[in-house]
């Protein structure tokens, strides 16, 4: 937490930007907020599973991080072990890569699970991006061409519903067999109390 | 929003003028108090922090307002909404 504090502004947002964070101007009543988020995510990026290759986007001059400072987290070395090839024309890939705010960066954006390919053009990588962002519907496209009886095949549910049957806690036959047993238990206790009191004026006949 | 406060209609139908910060909803006396000594006296100064963090996207205005004053999610949520609506009305 603390590393932040001695980070300038400019420092800040190309972090932010580096994130895909959404933000705004850094100011003195804001930097706090800013500083926590960058905080959360780097934190929960170091928790994922490791990485085959840590990203290596050409974009939000990331440079800055190449100050040694920030070798001391593991996930900043595997970052900083990287050589940076590029120039200065990074400027503009910045605001090529960083325009899109999406509001799932803290679910785990995939471009980190990604291949050493995605990341070598940004084309490629704004296609990977969108194709998890929605649902891909090309694959069902594929598997109907191969069935020709199919000509549509009509779209599933991203979440298919949970089957019935997980909601009981014992299988359906255990239960019928118990509820079996129990009444087969009432009726034996029932059966047997009305054999002993067969005739309740059995006493005063006598 | 069909269930709002007397509160939060009363602040959303008019200009907010010179209003104290707690008229807006889910700023009570407590929160008003912490706000005022943080310098956001008035509405619209809150207001302007609100717009600074883009009109509570991705909930930065919330979070802003848990940190610095100690609001909970509930009065965070009521604040936002309020200051949201009123900025669709008169901005």
């Amino acid at each position: 937490m603390e590393k932040y504090k001695g980070m300038t502004d400019e420092e800040l947002i190309a972090s932010l930007k580096k994130y895909n964070i959404p933000h705004g101007p850094i100011l003195k009543t804001t930097r706090k907020l800013y500083e926590k988020k960058i905080y959360a995510f780097e934190s929960q990026r170091k928790r994922m599973p490791p990485m085959e290759v840590t990203y290596d986007d050409p974009d939000s001059g990331s440079h800055l991080y190449r100050s040694n400072r920030y070798y001391d987290s593991p996930a900043v070395e595997q970052y900083g072990r990287h050589s940076y090839p590029y120039g200065e024309n990074d400027s503009e890939q910045m605001y090529e890569e960083s325009f899109s705010t999406t509001k799932t960066y803290d679910a785990e954006p995939p471009r980190y699970r990604g291949t050493q390919e995605v990341f070598d053009s940004g084309n490629i990588n704004r296609n990977y991006f969108s194709q998890n962002t929605y649902q891909d519907v090309s694959q069902y496209r594929t598997a109907s061409s191969a069935s020709p009886s199919l000509r549509v095949e009509p779209r599933k549910a991203i979440r298919e519903k949970e089957e019935p049957q997980k909601r009981h806690l014992f299988p359906l036959w255990l239960q019928l067999f118990l509820l079996l047993l129990f009444i087969g238990f009432l009726a034996l206790v029932y059966f047997f109390t009305q054999y002993k009191d067969e005739n309740p004026f059995q006493i005063l006949e006598e | 929003m069909s269930n709002t406060s007397q509160k939060h209609r009363d602040f959303v139908c008019e200009p907010m003028g010179d209003k104290p910060v707690t008229t807006l909803a889910g700023i009570g006396e407590v929160l008003g108090t912490k706000l005022e000594e943080l310098g956001f006296d008035k509405a619209y100064v809150l207001l302007g922090q609100f717009l600074i963090l883009k009109k509570d996207d991705d909930d930065l205005f919330k979070e802003w307002l848990k940190d610095c004053c100690g609001a909970n999610s509930r009065q965070a949520e009521l604040c936002s909404t309020c200051l949201k609506e009123w900025c669709s009305s008169f901005l």
